[in-house]
C-alpha cells in the first residue's frame, strides 16, 4: 500500500503541490489586493456553492445537455454514413473527401453568426454548432476504420462466397471498432466545445448563456463559479466518454 | 481491346469505381461534386427577403460587392494582425516550453496535467474574465488565439522531443557532442515532423480562436462588420464574409500541410 | 595503476549493479577482466543479458560502472573521447542528413571546418565503397550499405580504438559475410584495435584474433578463444577445417548457457 502510495505522491506530488500553492496564491491576492477582477477563492467556492443548491444552474444544464445529445446524435449518425461511404467507395471519398477534410480543421465557428440570424437564438443554433464542431472528426474515423482493414480478410470473406453485407456487417466493423471508439470520443471531446461555444456566442441560453450574463455585469465570483462549473461538465463530459471508449476497446481485445 | 487478362469481378458496377483511381477521372468527380453542391445551395437559398438563407449567386455578388468596396478586405488585414501577432507568440513561447517540459522532469509532472486539462476545456469560458482583465482591446483578442493554440505546440513539441530516438542521442553523445549541440544538431531536426503537427492543429485552434475573439471582444475587424450586418438582419453578406474567412482558414492549413509535408519528407520511408 | 604499454583496452576486475523501478539490486557484471592488445580484433559472445553490450558501452564512456578500472590506451575512461569511435547496431544515422553529412557528423562535433571534413568523408566513402552516394538519404540505402556509413563515421575521426555493437545483426546473411571480408580489408590497412559484439559464433572466429566467451545472471567472462588462424583471411577461411573447429569450440561453450537447465530434467 505504501509502495503505490509512494510511487503516486512522486508522479503527482509536484502537481498537487503547484495546484495548491496556485490555489494559496489565488485566496491571499484575491483577498489583499482587492482587484475586481479576482475574488478570492473562497468566495468563488462560495458562490459555486449557492449557484448549485439555488438551482440557478439546473435548468440551463439539463437545457445544454438536450442539446449536446441531440448534436451529438445527428453527428454520430450522419458522420458515421459519410466516413463509412467514404471508407467503402473511392468516388465518394475523392467527391466529399477534401469537405471532410476542409471542415475538420477550417474555422466552422465563423458560421455561427450565420446559423444565428437563420435558427435564431433557440436550440437549433447550438446543436449546429455542436454538428459543425463534431460531424467531420466522426465522419474522418468512420472512414479509417473502413479503410483499415487488412485485405487479406476481404479475401478471405469472399473465398467463402460471403455477401458484401455480411463481409461489411462480419469482417469490416469488428476490425475499424477502435476508430469507430475513436471518433465517439473526440466527437464528444469536440462537441462539447462547440455547445459552449456556440452558446457564449449566442449569449442567452444554457451554460455559455451563464457566462455572458455574469460576465456582463462585472459579477466576478458568480463568472468564476460558471467557468468552475463549465470546465467540471467539459472534464466529466470527456472523462466519461474517455472511459467508455477505453472499456469498449479493451472488452474488444478480450474477445477478439 | 478485351485483354487476355481475367475480368474483374463485377465489372459492370466497378466501372464509376475504377474513374477514382485515373488522375483525370477524379477531377471529372472533384468538379461533379463540386457542381453537385453549389446547385444544391442555389436550389436551398432563397432570396426573396434577406433573412433567409440566400442563393448560391447571391451570396457569391454580395461577396464581391464586400470585396469591391474594400469593406472586407480591410476588415480581414485588421482581423488577421491578431491571428498573425497571436501565433508568432504562440510558436516562440510554446516551442521552448515543450522543449523544456520534454527535458525536464520536475517541469514535466508540473506542466502536463495543466497541458492536458486546458486541450479539454472550452477556452472561451475565460473570455469574459480577458475582457475584464484587458478591455475591448487588441491584446485581449491576441490573448484569446494565444490561450486557445498554445497547449497544442506545447504538448505535441514535448512529445516530438521525448520520442527522438535515444541511439540518436547516445552516437552524438559518443562523438563527444555537447548538450547544446545535440539539442540543435539531433534532438530539434529529429522533433520537427511531431512539431509540425503540433503547429497546424495550433492554427486550427488559432483561426477557431480569432473568430471567437473577434465575435465576443469586438474591435474594427470582421467582428464589427458581423454586428454590424447582424443588425441590419442582412443574411447574405454575413454568409459571405463567413465564407471568406473558412476559405482563409483553408488555404493557411494547407500552407502549412505543405511546409510539413516539405519538413518531413526524410521522415517518410 | 596502470594496465601494461601495448594494451588497448583493460578492464580489470569491473563490476556493474542496476537498480530496478522497485529498488532492487542485480549484479549485471561480476569481476569481469579482459585486454584487447593494440592492433588486435576481438569478439565478445555471448547468451543475451550476458552484458556484452553494457561491457562495449562502458568502454565507449556512454555508461559507468561499480568497481574495477576501466582503460583505454592507458588511461582510465572518464567518458568518450576523440580516440575511441562506436559502430552502433542500429546504425544510428540521422535520417533527414545525407550520407556526407552523417559520414562527417564526428568531424564536425569535433569543430573541424566543411571542406575539410568532407575532403575527409568522401576519402572514407570511396573506402568503403560508397563513393557514388554521397548525396544519397539514409532511407534510400539498404541495410548493410547504412552500415558501411556508420562504419565510415567512425573512421573519419580517426579513432585508435573502435568499438562495433552487434554491428552487423540487423543486415541479412550473404551481406553480412561480403560486410565481414570488407571489415577485415579496411581493418589490415590500419593499427585499429577493434572490441566487436556479435551473436554469431562464424563471425567471431573468422573476425577477430581473440573470442571473448561471457555468461550470464551475471555477467561474467568464461573462456577465451585463441584464434590462430592466418590473416589475410577470405572466403577459403570459412572452409578451413581450424575455422570449423573454432567455431564448434564456441558453440560447445555456448550451449551449455543457453540451454534451459530444466530443459535436462524435463527430458
Amino acid at each position: 500500500m505504501t509502495l503505490s502510495l509512494g510511487l503516486g505522491t512522486r508522479k503527482y506530488g509536484p502537481f498537487l503541490l503547484s495546484l495548491v500553492v496556485l490555489a494559496a496564491i489565488w485566496e491571499i491576492v484575491g483577498r489583499t489586493a482587492n482587484i475586481l477582477t479576482l475574488p478570492p477563492l473562497s468566495s468563488v467556492l462560495v458562490a459555486f456553492g449557492k449557484l448549485w443548491s439555488s438551482g440557478a444552474v439546473t435548468a440551463p444544464l439539463f437545457d445544454s445537455t438536450m442539446a449536446l445529445l441531440t448534436g451529438l446524435a445527428i453527428s454520430l449518425t450522419l458522420g458515421s454514413a459519410i466516413g463509412i461511404g467514404m471508407g467503402m467507395s473511392r468516388v465518394i471519398d475523392v467527391a466529399i473527401g477534401p469537405y471532410v477534410k476542409a471542415g475538420l480543421s477550417a474555422p466552422l465557428i465563423a458560421f455561427v453568426p450565420v446559423f444565428l440570424m437563420i435558427f435564431g437564438i433557440g436550440s437549433e443554433t447550438r446543436i449546429a454548432t455542436v454538428v459543425a464542431f463534431s460531424i467531420f472528426i466522426v465522419a474522418t474515423n468512420a472512414a479509417t476504420a473502413m479503410r483499415t482493414i487488412d485485405d487479406r480478410l476481404l479475401e478471405m470473406g469472399r473465398s467463402f462466397g460471403a455477401s458484401r453485407w455480411a463481409i461489411f456487417r462480419d469482417i469490416r466493423l469488428p476490425a475499424g471498432a477502435p476508430y469507430f471508439v475513436a471518433g465517439l470520443r473526440l466527437g464528444v471531446a469536440r462537441g462539447v466545445k462547440g455547445l459552449i461555444n456556440g452558446e457564449v456566442l449566442i449569449a442567452i441560453i444554457g451554460l455559455g448563456g451563464l457566462v455572458k450574463k455574469y460576465g456582463t455585469v462585472f459579477s466576478m465570483d458568480q463568472l468564476y463559479a460558471v467557468i468552475l462549473l463549465i470546465v467540471l461538465y467539459a472534464s466529466v463530459a470527456v472523462g466519461g466518454v474517455t472511459l467508455l471508449s477505453n472499456l469498449l476497446v479493451k472488452d474488444k481485445a478480450n474477445t477478439a | 481491346m478485351v485483354a487476355a487478362r481475367p475480368a474483374r469481378p463485377r465489372a459492370p458496377r466497378w466501372r464509376l469505381e475504377s474513374m477514382a483511381d485515373r488522375r483525370l477521372g477524379r477531377l471529372a468527380i472533384r468538379i461533379a461534386a463540386l457542381v453537385l453542391f453549389i446547385g444544391i445551395w442555389q436550389a436551398a437559398g432563397d432570396d426573396s427577403i434577406n433573412l433567409l438563407f440566400p442563393t448560391f449567386t447571391r451570396t457569391v455578388s454580395v461577396w464581391w460587392d464586400l470585396v469591391e468596396s474594400g469593406v472586407l478586405p480591410i476588415t480581414l488585414l485588421i482581423t488577421n494582425q491578431t491571428l498573425f501577432v497571436g501565433f508568432l507568440i504562440v510558436l516562440v513561447l510554446g516551442i521552448p516550453i515543450g522543449i523544456f517540459t520534454a527535458r525536464i522532469k520536475l517541469m514535466d509532472k508540473i506542466v502536463s496535467p495543466y497541458l492536458t486539462f486546458l486541450v479539454a476545456i472550452p477556452m472561451i469560458a475565460i473570455i469574459p474574465v480577458i475582457q475584464a482583465l484587458l478591455g475591448l482591446t487588441f491584446a485581449a483578442r491576441v490573448t484569446v488565439v494565444v490561450l486557445f493554440a498554445i497547449p497544442y505546440v506545447v504538448i505535441n513539441t514535448a512529445v516530438a522531443v521525448r520520442r527522438v530516438d535515444p541511439v540518436l542521442t547516445e552516437m552524438a553523445f559518443s562523438f563527444g557532442a555537447s548538450r547544446l549541440m545535440t539539442l540543435r544538431d539531433v534532438v530539434l531536426p529529429a522533433a520537427v515532423p511531431g512539431m509540425m503537427a503540433g503547429i497546424r492543429i495550433a492554427l486550427g485552434q488559432a483561426l477557431i480562436g480569432m473568430v471567437v475573439a473577434e465575435l465576443t471582444i469586438v474591435g474594427a475587424g470582421i467582428g464589427s462588420l458581423i454586428a454590424d450586418l447582424q443588425g441590419r438582419f442582412r443574411v447574405a453578406p454575413v454568409l459571405a464574409v463567413a465564407c471568406s474567412i473558412v476559405i482563409e482558414g483553408i488555404i493557411l492549413m494547407s500552407l502549412v500541410e505543405w511546409i510539413e509535408r516539405r519538413l518531413g519528407r526524410w521522415s517518410k520511408q | 595503476m596502470s594496465g601494461k604499454a601495448d594494451a588497448a583496452i583493460s578492464i580489470r576486475s569491473v563490476s556493474k549493479y542496476y537498480v530496478s523501478g522497485n529498488g532492487k539490486k542485480t549484479k549485471a557484471l561480476d569481476s569481469v577482466d579482459l585486454t584487447v592488445n593494440r592492433g588486435e580484433f576481438v569478439s565478445i559472445i555471448g547468451p543475451s543479458g550476458c552484458g556484452k553490450t553494457t561491457m562495449l558501452k562502458m568502454v565507449g564512456g556512454i555508461l559507468g560502472w561499480d568497481h574495477g578500472e576501466v582503460e583505454v590506451l592507458g588511461k582510465a575512461v572518464e567518458g568518450p573521447g576523440p580516440e575511441r569511435a562506436t559502430v552502433f547496431q542500429s546504425f544510428a544515422l540521422l535520417p533527414w542528413m545525407t550520407v556526407i553529412d552523417n559520414v562527417s557528423f564526428g568531424l564536425k562535433v569535433r569543430g573541424v571546418a566543411k571542406p575539410e571534413r568532407y575532403n575527409i568523408a568522401r576519402g572514407l566513402l570511396k573506402s568503403v565503397g560508397l563513393g557514388d552516394f554521397e548525396h544519397a538519404y539514409p532511407r534510400q540505402l539498404s541495410g548493410g550499405m547504412q552500415q558501411r556509413v556508420g562504419l565510415a563515421r567512425a573512421l573519419a575521426v580517426s579513432p585508435q580504438v573502435l568499438l562495433m555493437d552487434e554491428p552487423f545483426s540487423a543486415i541479412d546473411a550473404q551481406t553480412r559475410l561480403i560486410l565481414q571480408t570488407d571489415l577485415l580489408d579496411i581493418w589490415s590497412k590500419t593499427d585499429l584495435s577493434v572490441l566487436f559484439i556479435t551473436h554469431a559464433m562464424d563471425e567471431a572466429v573468422f573476425l577477430s584474433d581473440k573470442v571473448v566467451i561471457m555468461g550470464a545472471r551475471p555477467g561474467h567472462v568464461t573462456e577465451v578463444i585463441d584464434v590462430d588462424l592466418p590473416r589475410p583471411r577470405n572466403e577459403a577461411t570459412r572452409r578451413d577445417s581450424r575455422f570449423v573447429e573454432l567455431t564448434g569450440r564456441v558453440w560447445d561453450r555456448l550451449r551449455g548457457m543457453i540451454t534451459d537447465p530444466n530443459a535436462d530434467v524435463a527430458a
